[in-house]
């Protein structure tokens, strides 16, 4: 994970200032409405049970870190980096960049299976036009058939092992819920 | 009856084998963690005969503690919450081609670690009571806090402030719902779903699982999942030369296990930041030690979060929780009395928890070429299936199509983290610790009413702890300093 991190910041260091000072900002709102929102909490047992207590200490403390965040960009001209890139910020050039075009496309399939597919269709359905979808972008290599075998196959096999090995429930209605009610 | 021996019945021992192998391939699943695995057999294991349940959830606790290891090491995403330390140590080696040394010496770790775990839960047992039972409330939130603390420190590399600030948020995240002390509704904007807390299930599978499919899919070059891992045994003088390290973390494993509510997943993050301090080494560069240190104290957490479930009924962590209740469900009450109740249960458990080990090594490493075949397959081809898994994993608890959405959504934050350098680790944690930090907090300083200070200088154990977490944050500072 942290490596993940390394991978991510190793390239673009020098950005990280400018993206350190926008996170400080958004950092150092969300906590003053956090303390504003739990000093309204209502205090029935006294301050020392009071359910905005904990809340209260936490954004408080989460406020000091964000400015301890924004001095250590400041020092590091997170602002004038920020100005840099600003001014040199083009939105058809960024969209135009393949990792952001695959992000966008990732993004935006998972999306849909998760909220437009499941639980309307059965899962082995969603699930098949969710892999062949993503299989068929993602996958060149793979072929047409090898796609859609694997994406027709695999939510079967998935869902048969989960529903009756492990007893466990898959979203939306199984196709082997429709046997069991068949077969009764 | 229960007995030592019986334990070792061919019909127990092949029934706890078979635990031993479905929880390591259970753990080793992205996001279904040993709790939920536990949980589920509450239910199975009524119409089990009550040795058969017990051996079967010894089998898949143990299993799936270690099954974690597998997935954490070969694709970057941790099975088990706990297996996150692993990851840092192991993945970096995993992709040198050494992705077998580090299942090898996870497999040997575990192993050496529930030996000790046993071994310390059954000798240990008055000595280590006597400090539990020091920890009140006051002592119980600090732990937590300390707890976030430190994985912020280590997961942050040099900016432990940003490891901070996730920890911070992920303590926030966990307030949301119906507080338990007065049944205040907190941050749920009227939302039905949200009373009951954001389950964590769904966070850690979204910021781990979905983070990582979003992160490396958007990647056209990413790190290659190696097709050959080397060798898997691991040498025997590797584990005679981490001989303080397996001492120290074991110590860790089975303290933590005994302070209720610290699970597996304390255990692997205080054992892997002490290790770096006592070693003076980064493990996140990839490190055989770090994976010692994480593997040995989340299996060692096992024997110790038993102690207090077996003797005193309060579970050490989730999955006894889980084993609590299976054995309720039998009509066996655990507590002071259990010994004269259940003559031999103690006994039987200790007997049960030998065989889970030894099944554990041995199908473990017959299971490493299947699973490397599973997670060496095409990254393009992999991620979208453990997309599936995900999907799964999250809805399987509530059965709720929220849950997904909430893994969506976590997902997506922990991409943004991810690209801005913020440390997804203590966000888990932070989410885990945080109705355990709160609800003690409120309850000890409810108790320190009328004279807070002198309460907590009253309070040597407390002290102690405080210490020790300004330390965590102070030598955060210094390092980063340096």
């Amino acid at each position: 994970m942290e490596d993940s991190v390394d991978r991510q910041q190793d390239p673009r260091k020098d950005a990280m200032p400018a993206i350190d000072f926008i996170s400080s900002i958004l950092l150092m709102a969300f906590s003053v409405g956090i303390v504003l929102w739990s000093l309204r909490m209502p205090r029935p047992g006294g301050w020392s049970s009071a359910p905005g207590l904990i809340p209260l200490f936490l954004s408080t403390c989460t406020f000091f870190m964000g400015v301890g965040l924004l001095i250590s960009s400041i020092r590091n001209k997170g602002i004038s980096r920020l100005m840099t890139k600003y001014r040199a910020f083009s939105l058809s050039q960024s969209i135009g960049r393949i990792k952001v075009k695959r992000s966008l496309w990732i993004i935006l399939l998972t999306a849909f299976y998760f909220f437009v597919l499941l639980g309307r269709i059965p899962f082995e359905f969603a699930s098949f036009i969710y892999l062949a979808s993503t299989l068929h972008i993602f996958w060149r290599k793979g072929g047409w058939l090898k796609i859609i075998l694997i994406s027709a196959l695999l939510p079967f096999v998935m869902s048969a092992l989960f529903r009756v090995v492990f007893v466990v429930f898959v979203p939306g209605e199984s196709v082997f819920d429709w046997l069991v009610r068949y077969l009764k | 009856m229960f007995s030592f021996s019986m334990a070792f019945d061919p019909f127990l021992v092949l029934i706890c084998s078979t635990g031993a192998a479905l929880g390591i391939i259970w753990g080793a699943m992205p996001g279904l963690s040993t709790t939920m695995a536990m949980a589920l057999l509450v239910g199975l294991s009524y119409g089990m005969a009550t040795h058969v349940a017990i051996s079967f959830m010894l089998g898949v606790f143990t299993g799936s503690v270690f099954g974690g290891a597998i997935s954490a090491t070969l694709i970057n995403i941790p099975g088990t919450p706990d297996a996150v330390p692993t990851q840092l140590a192991g993945f970096p080696l995993a992709k040198k081609g050494e992705g077998g040394l580090v299942l090898g010496t996870s497999i040997t770790a575990s192993m050496i670690g529930n030996w000790m775990g046993i071994l310390l839960l059954v000798s240990c047992v008055p000595f280590i009571l006597d400090i539990a039972l020091k920890f009140a409330s006051w002592e119980v939130a600090l732990l937590a806090l300390w707890g976030v603390a430190i994985s912020g420190t280590l997961t942050a590399g040099e900016a432990p402030l940003k490891g901070w600030i996730s920890g911070w948020l992920g303590l926030l995240i966990a307030l949301v719902g119906r507080e338990e002390i007065h049944g205040y509704e907190r941050f749920t904007f009227g939302n039905r779903e949200l009373l009951l807390g954001i389950p964590y299930i769904p966070v850690l599978i979204g910021l781990f699982g979905m983070t990582e499919i979003f992160d490396a899919i958007s990647e056209p070059s990413p790190y290659v999942i190696p097709q050959k891992i080397g060798k898997v045994f691991p040498p025997f003088t590797l584990i005679i030369k981490y001989w303080k390290s397996i001492i120290r973390s074991s110590f860790v494993g089975l303290l933590t296990g005994v302070i209720p509510g610290c699970g597996a997943n304390v255990a692997t993050f205080v054992s892997y930041g002490v290790g770096e301090r006592f070693t003076k080494k980064k493990f996140s560069k990839g490190d055989l030690e770090g994976v010692v240190c994480s593997e040995v104290a989340n299996n060692a957490n096992i024997g110790g979060a038993l102690l207090p479930s077996l003797v005193l009924g309060i579970p050490g962590s989730a999955p006894t929780a889980a084993f609590i209740a299976a054995l309720g469900l039998h009509g066996i009450v655990l507590g002071p009395t259990i010994d004269v109740e259940q003559p031999g249960l103690l006994y039987f458990v200790y007997g049960g928890l030998i065989v889970a080990n030894v099944a554990m090594y041995l199908s473990a490493f017959a299971l490493i070429k299947p699973s490397v075949k599973l997670f060496s397959l095409p990254r393009e081809l992999l991620l979208p299936l453990v997309t599936l898994l995900c999907v799964i994993g999250s809805f399987a608890e509530k059965m709720a199509l929220f849950d997904i959405y909430l893994m969506f959504g976590f997902g997506l934050f922990g991409y943004i983290m991810r690209k801005t350098g913020f440390p997804i680790g203590p966000m888990v944690l932070g989410v885990i610790l945080g109705n355990m930090a709160d609800q003690n907090l409120r309850r000890a300083m409810e108790v320190f009413k009328g004279d807070v200070i002198g309460h907590i200088l009253s309070r040597p154990v407390g002290i102690i702890l405080i210490l020790i977490v300004i330390l965590t944050f102070i030598s955060g500072i210094y390092r980063r300093k340096q």
